[in-house]
């Protein structure tokens, strides 16, 4: 169990993450979301060691580790990009923190294989770091960062630098990798599909504070506010009495005896769903229908509006 | 900890040291200064300042005017035919300074203008065609990979608005190339501005620089004191050129990785021009050598090369053992160098600021301080205790390496830089300590840029001649560029053409040497 408290760093006086707190439990795979800037790899950093906090501790197992070297704190990192040895092959790369573990030769090579095989890369072990492409590069480092197995792995937006259809597949991969070596993860993106795709809990993260912890349906039902409902992907906002609500895409259905009248807008598809766009006294919304409807076409929406999470305008 | 005070004491004893005495005799009382400018008034010493500013920025303007064209086409070549012209042009520069002299002589020699109406022997124009000769790699090849830099989609936006072949490239190309033109014109004039074995061959007794001033008054008058004052000089306008240069260079963007070269080939008859002209310019000399060493009479044969195995009269050993020697003592000089240098990168890349900026400093002043102040500094510095070096044969390699680690640190430290901060940190986060990460990442890394720094330190260290000729002359620390200049400048052709036959293998050495460098990744691309 690692836990945060009260954490703060600061970066030529602007706040990188402020009071910061929270518990990351074992054989969990946590999910830091956020957009760019907000802070969430200096929160890894700081979790690695690798960053000294201005105040508040992190501990491990109970124990302050807030002065910890990184070496001797157990936690794996991975990186999004370019960060394989140059100078060694692909085996030498993974048995890298085995050998300073000092484990035996033969013991090594038996766990680089086993590792290559996990990440799908069986044989590859001669090769040059040189000659993998992004993806193979990728695996090779989980590799790397698994072998010794930490007792938690940080992973810095793993699959931020490679194309669409392969980081698709490692995203329905990484958590599997994970969940057979049984290790606890944190895993930092920008990407809600990534997020929701991986995590077993969610921490959403902006303009260096945590906004929302919690399990991912219970942040995607209950946001809370709308900057974290906006990271979650949900755009239908709406104003019902004083109350501010969020109306998940898929909460509503075509029916004569509906409660909202609507006229289609447009037809978009996104990832391979069919979005539909209506203009309703509410204001425009955002639906995935069952039905298909054209441009134009004016019909009645049965949405339940007392199921729409209610978020602070924030 | 301590291991990094080797460096510091490596440049306080040698470099740091040394300098300062030649300072400390410059300037020590009034007197002295009286003296130093007196000696900076006779005629004698006037002229050579003025001949040293003339004959460097002659030879730099035709260097930069001659070396353009290889530049254009260079830029435009596929790589791999890229790599290999860049190799070959490069053969001139890493060839020992006393090996283009030899060369040249030869040249004159062979095509009958040593003496008559059209003589070149003992000119002004034999030193700028030397000159030329040996700086044409630094603009061709700085110019031309900057160039290959550049993106080429500007020059034809030029085009497609309407300006013609010429006016595109004076309007567009050129003032973006003026940074790496500028840069390598900087450098062609301090190795002009600071060139020894050249100008004490080619130049004779009538054309004198600051630099064969200085040896002339140390070593054949043994006057110190004067040649001090002309080191002193010698030493600020080093400085101030290398002031002049870093301005230059400060605003020189690095050309972007991804870059849209043109496909289009410059015309055939250029190119063929460009390249009969080069291989006639760079090439000629060469064989030039090549084919004296082996003439006997009228006829070939392998003489030459026999007789270096005797002694003669003018070495103090025979040329056989100063090859010998020079092996050694490049040997040694590179390990230490690559020691220093190793120790000393460690310290400009991870150390703390000030330290950094400090090790900085005092690795790259070597390299701009001229061989002949080096080597002045050390025969008045090293001469008596603390450090009576002048007995033992370390002294050379010591020189040496002192010149050779400033190459080491330059191709060490862009390396250390390189790596990714990020890998350090993954290292970390699987167990290694800040120690082992120098030893296990750091070191494996810079390592493969300190062997093209320890091959350079080699290769100079083979053909150098300015710092040795002040150095003590006995049998044991006769150098291969120190017999062939007492060769070179004795008359009588049995001993030129023994001299001959001795560049042919010094030349074969360092271009072994170079093909090592090319051939490693980190030699294949860059200024330099």
């Amino acid at each position: 169990m690692w836990r945060l408290e009260q954490l703060a760093v600061q970066f030529d006086g602007k706040p990188a993450i402020e009071n910061f707190s929270a518990q990351f439990d074992k054989n969990q795979i946590t999910v830091i979301l956020g957009p760019s800037g907000s802070g969430k790899s200096t929160l890894l950093r700081v979790i690695a060691g690798l960053q000294k906090p201005d105040s508040g501790q992190f501990f491990i197992d109970d124990l302050d580790a807030t002065e910890l070297p990184s070496h001797q704190r157990d936690i794996g990192l991975m990186f999004q990009d370019h960060t394989l040895f140059p100078h060694r092959n692909v085996s030498q790369n993974v048995e890298f923190g085995l050998r300073l573990k000092k484990i035996q030769r033969q013991e090594r090579r038996r766990i680089v294989d086993e590792m290559l095989e996990l990440v799908g890369l069986e044989g590859f072990n001669a090769r040059d770091v040189s000659s993998l492409s992004g993806g193979e590069a990728q695996r090779v480092a989980l590799a790397r960062a698994l072998a010794p197995r930490p007792s938690l792995l940080l992973l810095d937006e793993p699959l931020g630098a490679l194309d669409r259809p392969l980081r698709d597949r490692l995203t329905h991969e990484l958590p599997k990798v994970l969940r057979t070596t049984k290790t606890s993860a944190i895993h930092v993106t920008h990407d809600h599909d990534e997020a929701f795709a991986i995590a077993d809990k969610l921490i959403v993260m902006d303009s260096a504070k945590a906004l929302r912890i919690g399990s991912p349906m219970d942040v995607y039902n209950d946001p809370r506010s709308e900057t974290v409902a906006k990271f979650l992907g949900l755009s239908n906002f709406v104003k019902i009495g004083d109350q501010r609500k969020v109306i998940a895409p898929q909460a509503a259905s075509v029916d004569p005896n509906g409660n909202v009248p609507a006229v289609v807008t447009d037809v978009r598809l996104s990832t391979g769903l069919q979005e539909t766009f209506f203009a309703t006294n509410l204001g425009p919304l955002k639906f995935r229908l069952n039905e298909s409807l054209s441009v134009g076409t004016s019909t009645i929406l049965r949405i339940d509006l007392d199921q729409a999470a209610t978020i602070t305008s924030s | 900890m301590v291991l990094f005070l080797i460096p510091v004491i490596f440049i306080s004893c040698f470099f740091a040291y040394p300098i300062a005495a030649i300072l400390w005799n410059g300037l020590q009382s009034l007197d002295h200064f009286n003296q130093l400018t007196e000696v900076l008034r006779t005629p004698r010493s006037q002229k050579a300042i003025w001949f040293t500013f003339w004959q460097a920025t002659v030879s730099t303007v035709i260097t930069v005017l001659v070396a353009l064209p290889s530049a254009a086409i260079i830029s435009r070549m596929k790589k791999r035919s890229r790599k290999w012209v860049r190799a070959v042009i490069t053969v001139p520069f890493v060839l020992p300074t006393i090996v283009v002299a030899g060369a040249f002589e030869a040249v004159f020699k062979q095509l009958g203008i040593d003496n008559g109406p059209l003589s070149l022997h003992h000119t002004s124009w034999a030193i700028i065609l030397a000159h030329v000769f040996f700086n044409y790699a630094v603009v061709a090849r700085t110019v031309g990979s900057f160039w290959s830099g550049l993106d080429y989609r500007v020059e034809e936006q030029a085009r497609l608005l309407g300006a013609n072949k010429w006016q595109a490239f004076w309007q567009v190309t050129f003032p973006a190339l003026k940074p790496a033109i500028y840069a390598s014109a900087v450098i062609t004039y301090l190795f002009s501005f600071t060139s020894f074995g050249i100008i004490l061959v080619l130049g004779g007794p009538r054309k004198a620089t600051l630099e064969t001033e200085i040896y002339r008054h140390a070593i054949t008058r043994s006057d110190f004191q004067s040649a001090s004052s002309l080191a002193l000089l010698q030493l600020i306008a080093v400085l101030l050129l290398i002031v002049v240069s870093t301005r230059l260079e400060r605003g020189k963007p690095a050309p972007k990785s991804i870059s849209y070269r043109s496909s289009e080939q410059f015309s055939l008859k250029f190119r063929l021009t460009n390249w009969t002209f080069v291989s006639m310019f760079l090439g000629g000399p060469i064989m030039t050598l090549f084919l004296r060493s082996f003439s006997v009479g009228d006829g070939y044969g392998l003489s030459h090369y026999q007789a270096l195995a005797y002694r003669v009269p003018q070495l103090p050993a025979t040329a056989l053992n100063a090859i010998l020697n020079s092996l050694i003592f490049a040997t040694v000089a590179t390990f230490i160098a690559v020691a220093v240098g190793i120790l000393a990168s460690l310290q400009i890349v991870n150390g703390k600021p000030g330290l950094r900026s400090l090790f900085d400093l005092g690795l790259t002043l070597p390299l701009g301080t001229s061989a002949v102040t080096i080597g002045f500094g050390i025969l008045i510095a090293l001469d008596e205790p603390p450090f009576d070096l002048r007995t033992s044969w370390w002294i050379v390699p010591i020189a040496h390496a002192l010149i050779g680690t400033p190459f080491v640190v330059r191709t060490m430290v862009p390396a250390l830089r390189h790596i990714n901060p990020k890998i350090r940190e993954v290292a970390a986060t699987l167990g290694a300590s800040p120690h082992q990460i120098r030893r296990v990442i750091d070191l494996p890394i810079a390592m493969r840029g300190a062997l093209v720094g320890a091959a350079f330190s080699f290769a100079v260290s083979i053909g150098e001649f300015g710092a040795t000729s002040f150095l003590p002359r006995r049998p044991e620390t006769l150098t291969a560029p120190i017999a062939m200049f007492r060769l070179l400048s004795t008359p009588g052709d049995l001993l030129r053409g023994q001299a001959m036959a001795l560049s042919v293998i010094l030349a074969l050495i360092v271009a072994t040497t170079v093909v090592v460098i090319e051939s490693t990744k980190a030699g294949s691309e860059g200024s330099f």
